[in-house]
């Protein structure tokens, strides 16, 4: 039963969704600053117009719910979900003004694959968009793989009971340290490392290429921020087949692969557990399935004949299925080269790579490489429970950071979850084909919105049906979420309407 | 590096203290080489299926 929230309930929830939009407001001091250096004066307009509505709303909030209460799970949650929702409706503002998108539908589109680190978009003539808008991309998907609640957190809550609460809805819940804003830091941390060493590594990789050195070096941050985030946005329609170098990509390949591992496993590696990387039943999972997608994918590429030697199936193979099962949604092949060259064997291989995803707690999304292995692992501990005598005591442990049993319930809510990723994906593949998609490519799209990837084999466009624009914005924040928090939101609404 | 695990019963005061950046850095040139090892399975693959098909 859902119990009719009280005044005070909806005081506790608009204080601390207006905290994060002051948080994600003030963001756009970055894209400000880039703007004025670049002496892009209308884009800074826009700028300081979308900071004032955020500040206006937050602060606005905070102050006509003023309440000493602190959070309760259910708060948490619908905190964690409504926010996102705000937080793209009026994110997407600079990208309204900047006259590079159809409508606000698509300037929200784009804001919510940022926010979700998914990598599709809309915006159009992307080629030629000011340094100003393409930062705000870039920190948009950068700080939504961070996670936005984890901004408020670092920066607004500090040590606020209930902060861990708004963490968990947003589908981290893994605490690296005794306290979450220091769990919060410890991300930052690890984050701001790899930012520094990552866009530093690209910078000087693009200058070697032969771009100029401040050109270089924006295009080593924001590319560096697509393949951290595993987002996939990055400054050129061409994404990072615009670079055409072996170089480069193994660059944004280490950045990639490394942004989708749980912040956990980042921690225990970092602090002496080296190990860890090998043992950790979510990196074992990862690089079993990543294998098997390869295979499939290399081998089938290779039958065709589609590429002329080994380091250029090498490269297009295994750099298109570890960007699609880290859901980076990066790409070094035109988008209708899915369909015409892959065919169907391929891009069902990359389909499977980004419906499973990377780790939980980290930057990717998709169904999660632990859940995966969980399942897995569940099912052949049943095997052996067939095959071993009636009174044979048959237990399964699995290895994350540190030794877990696997008990029932670990197992039940790991299926839980991914029997929602796969309705998810079955409803976003229908909805293609009743728009006339061919089926291919209708779970292509659809598993690549939902799993947060990016990928895309052409169907997301402008000219794309305003439904499917409105139903995979829902699909990539539903695929970020984990569905829990969003269940929450709606249950929230439902039950401020006619719950008892 | 046990000093470092020390510190979380005190709630790790400083997470970016200078005795704790060596650790770091070996942390993450762990994970390149795990990277890069994963590449390397996938240009084997390439290999394997290029003998066989190319």
């Amino acid at each position: 039963m859902i119990i009719r929230p009280r005044r005070e309930d909806h005081l506790v929830i608009g204080k601390y969704t207006g905290k994060i939009l002051v948080g994600v407001g003030l963001l756009m001091v970055v894209p400000l600053v880039t703007s004025v250096a670049f002496a892009e004066w209308d884009t800074a307009l826009d700028f300081v117009i979308s900071m004032m509505v955020f500040f206006i709303f937050g602060f606005g909030t905070q102050w006509a719910c003023r309440t000493e209460k602190d959070l309760a799970w259910s708060h948490g949650l619908v905190v964690a979900s409504g926010s996102w929702i705000w937080a793209t409706i009026l994110g997407a503002l600079p990208h309204y003004l900047s006259g590079h998108e159809g409508s606000y539908l698509d300037a929200m589109f784009d804001v919510m694959s940022g926010y979700t680190t998914t990598g599709l978009y809309l915006i159009q003539d992307l080629d030629h968009i000011s340094h100003g808008l393409n930062m705000w991309r870039h920190v948009l998907t950068y700080a939504g793989g961070q996670g936005i609640v984890v901004i408020a957190l670092t920066f607004l809550f500090k040590g606020t009971a209930g902060a861990y609460k708004v963490y968990v809805g947003e589908g981290k819940d893994e605490r690296l340290l005794p306290n979450v804003v220091n769990t919060a830091r410890a991300i930052w941390l690890v984050s701001l490392a790899y930012l520094a060493v990552g866009t530093t590594a690209l910078w000087l990789a693009a200058m070697w290429l032969g771009q100029a050195p401040v050109r270089a070096f924006l295009h080593g941050a924001w590319v560096f921020m697509g393949a951290w985030s595993t987002g996939g946005f990055a400054p050129q329609s061409y994404n990072t087949m615009y670079y055409h170098s072996v170089l480069y990509e193994v660059l944004v390949l280490i950045i990639f692969v490394a942004g989708s591992f749980n912040f956990a496993l980042h921690w225990a590696v970092w602090t002496g557990k080296r190990r860890e990387i090998v043992r950790n039943l979510e990196t074992v999972s990862f690089a079993v399935s990543l294998t098997i997608a390869t295979a499939v994918a290399t081998f089938w590429l290779a039958k065709l004949g589609v590429y002329p030697d080994v380091m250029a199936l090498a490269r297009k193979a295994f750099y298109q299925l570890a960007s699609g099962h880290t859901t980076t949604g990066f790409s070094t092949i035109y988008s209708r080269a899915f369909v015409t060259q892959w065919g169907p064997v391929g891009m069902a291989a990359t389909i499977f790579a980004m419906a499973i995803g990377a780790s939980a707690a980290s930057t990717a999304g998709g169904i999660k490489a632990m859940r995966i292995g969980l399942i897995t692992k569940a099912f052949f501990a049943d095997i052996r429970r067939a095959v071993a005598p009636e009174s044979a005591l048959v237990r399964e442990r699995y290895h994350h950071v540190r030794d877990h049993m696997l008990d029932d319930g670990v197992v039940r809510i790991a299926m839980g979850i991914t029997v929602a990723y796969v309705t998810m994906y079955g409803v976003a593949s229908l909805l293609g084909m009743l728009h006339g998609i061919p089926v291919i490519e209708s779970v292509f799209e659809g598993v690549s919105a939902g799993s947060n990837t990016g990928l895309s084999c052409g169907i997301t466009a402008p000219s794309m049906p305003w439904d499917m624009k409105a139903a995979y914005i829902v699909f990539m924040w539903l695929g970020r979420l984990e569905f829990m928090s969003v269940f929450a939101l709606v249950g929230y609404g439902i039950s401020a309407v006619r719950g008892r | 590096m046990p000093e470092i695990r020390s510190e979380r019963a005190e709630g790790y005061p400083s997470l970016t203290a200078r005795e704790h950046w060596r650790a770091y850095a070996k942390g993450m040139l762990t994970e390149v080489l795990f990277v890069l090892g994963l590449a390397a399975i996938g240009l084997g693959l390439a290999a394997i299926a290029m003998v066989i098909w190319g």
